[in-house]
């Protein structure tokens, strides 16, 4: 991970350290209410939470119970999906955080190019730029679901809350939580976060609500990546530090809203961006946080690059 | 592809031409659907978890009975619906559910079991505290005279006031539903339309070192008797 150490950017660190915090936040929120749920059962609205915002848990749910009202957490999550992409994988999932936070041996690696970011066909091939990609998560989430109401519950090896919170319990238990370690071993080879970007079941879902939303245009209305093509120098910067794997947004070519599916607007792309306002983080018309240079307020008349477009 | 480009950014943030240029060329037209190698990979990850889990856990494995949680729908039913995420286990009160162990076979691993070994179950007492975690509704409410989570059973093979004749009679004395009777010699019987499984009885029984009364899941008691027991829950 981690950008170019010779470019020093003040706004870098606070953008680490906000997600950070709030991942930081939302692990012992997960962790306290699963400590919560012992008895007596806490009266909080929340209890749960977690496992009912899950749409696989939902969707677990409504095949035999068909009501759709106890179902609201998770809707919740699809609605806001819908409008704002993957962000619960970046900023909220339990198990995604646990599995960024801890340290990875994958991030010592050397940084490596764009072309050898980009993902390569089985010959070892690079992919042309608009392939199609056969990803192994809508795979599995394709057979979770036909599986399902065939009896197959596969859900509870897959599910990442379900993982989160099982691993959690198995830990006060004093017991081992076996999927748990076999992640963070894969973490430590692959990277903190393939798992989540090649695997996870429910950020296929995420992902599959997010190119809906670009359909029914929702289109990341909440929370954005923007990029300015006039500004980008196609370094692969952001390719390189995408904990997701992402280098459409380095090699996109137009100005606007970046709208990758996959991507889970975590920002450390715009942490990692050299360039002055080439990639921001935007929510409802306001720079949230920006590249290098960018200010915080929309339109700053300091210059034209701390502009951003809206398409 | 050229190797051994650097980043242009990283020397001074030029823009690369020729980086543009290159991308899409002297590469083989777009098939419509490819897969690459994280995916590959991705599927080989799936497919390690999925055997590892059935080669540990071995197959299917129905024919060992097991307690469930009061209110828990049957098992087939159950086992479908059971996320796995262990709330229930952690919201008992009296911490009397345990995660099913890999005797259970795959597809029961790590659903709740009620171990009477553990603790007795107080369904009437803590308001269905595992239902109630339940975020899927696998555990359901039915009322206190309907709870059936099994059915006790005395060995009497094992049993000391059966076995030996002593004057032991704790387990009648514990059963909070008046359905353990002392025959006319002291000996106690179980009276299954009464017995709601709590297992109050097996977890207070004194024979050493498993006790002699043992709730079974309804599908599978034993009958009272001197005779071979079934596999124990």
């Amino acid at each position: 991970m981690g950008g170019d150490r010779r470019v020093r950017n003040p706004h870098r660190r606070f953008l680490h350290w906000t997600r950070r915090a709030v991942q930081v936040f939302f692990l012992s929120a997960f962790v306290s209410l699963s400590w919560a749920a012992s008895y007596p059962p806490s009266r909080l609205p929340a209890e749960n939470l977690f496992l009912r915002v899950d749409p696989l848990g939902a969707l677990d749910a409504f095949y035999r119970a068909g009501a759709f009202l106890p179902l609201w957490p998770a809707l919740a999550l699809l609605f806001l999906s819908l409008l704002s992409g993957r962000f619960f994988c970046g900023w909220v999932c339990p198990l995604g955080s646990a599995l960024e936070l801890v340290p990875s041996v994958h991030r010592l690696r050397k940084r490596r190019k764009i072309e050898d970011l980009r993902p390569r066909s089985v010959s070892g091939n690079p992919l042309p730029a608009g392939a199609r990609r056969i990803r192994a998560k809508y795979l599995l989430l394709l057979a979770l679901v036909v599986l399902f109401p065939l009896g197959v519950n596969l859900l509870w090896l897959f599910d990442p809350l379900v993982i989160a919170n099982r691993s959690a319990i198995q830990v006060f238990a004093g017991s081992i939580p076996f999927v748990l370690l076999g992640l963070l071993a894969l973490a430590q080879v692959m990277g903190p976060r393939f798992w989540c970007q090649e695997i996870c079941p429910l950020g296929a879902l995420l992902s599959a609500t997010t190119a809906a939303g670009k359909v029914l245009g929702g289109n990341h209305a909440l929370l954005a990546l923007v990029k300015e093509e006039d500004a980008c120098i196609h370094c692969g910067h952001c390719a390189s530090a995408c904990p997701f794997a992402i280098t459409e947004v380095a090699d996109l070519r137009e100005s606007g809203k970046v709208n990758v599916p996959d991507c889970a607007l975590c920002g450390e792309c715009v942490k990692a961006c050299p360039v002055r306002g080439a990639l921001a983080l935007v929510s409802l018309g306001k720079v949230l946080l920006a590249s290098r240079g960018f200010d915080r307020s929309f339109g700053h008349p300091e210059g034209p690059e701390g502009e951003v477009r809206e398409k | 592809m050229e190797k051994g480009r650097g980043f242009p950014g990283s020397t001074g943030g030029a823009p690369s031409p020729e980086g543009r240029k290159k991308e899409g060329e002297g590469i083989a037209r777009p098939r419509l659907v490819s897969i690459s190698r994280r995916d590959l990979l991705a599927l080989g990850v799936v497919g390690l978890i999925s055997g590892a889990a059935f080669a540990v856990l071995g197959e299917k494995n129905r024919a060992v009975p097991i307690l469930r949680p009061p209110g828990a729908q049957d098992e087939v039913a159950f086992v479908d619906r059971c996320l796995r995420c262990l709330e229930c286990v952690r919201a008992c009160m009296t911490g009397c559910l345990e995660p099913a162990g890999r005797e259970f076979g795959i597809d029961r691993f790590l659903t709740p079991r009620f171990n009477p070994a553990l603790a007795k179950c107080e369904f009437e007492v803590c308001g269905r505290a595992c239902a109630r975690a339940c975020p899927v509704g696998a555990i359901q409410v039915p009322s206190d005279r309907e709870v059936r989570i099994g059915t006790a059973s005395v060995d009497r093979g094992k049993c000391i006031a059966w076995r030996d004749g002593k004057d032991c009679l704790v387990c009648y004395e514990r059963c909070s539903y008046q359905a353990i009777e002392p025959d006319t010699r002291g000996r106690p019987r179980v009276l299954g339309e009464r017995c709601t499984g709590c297992g109050a009885c097996q977890n207070t029984c004194v024979t050493c070192p498993d006790p002699a009364i043992v709730v079974y899941p309804l599908q599978a008691v034993p009958r009272e008797g001197g005779g071979r027991r079934k596999s124990r829950p």
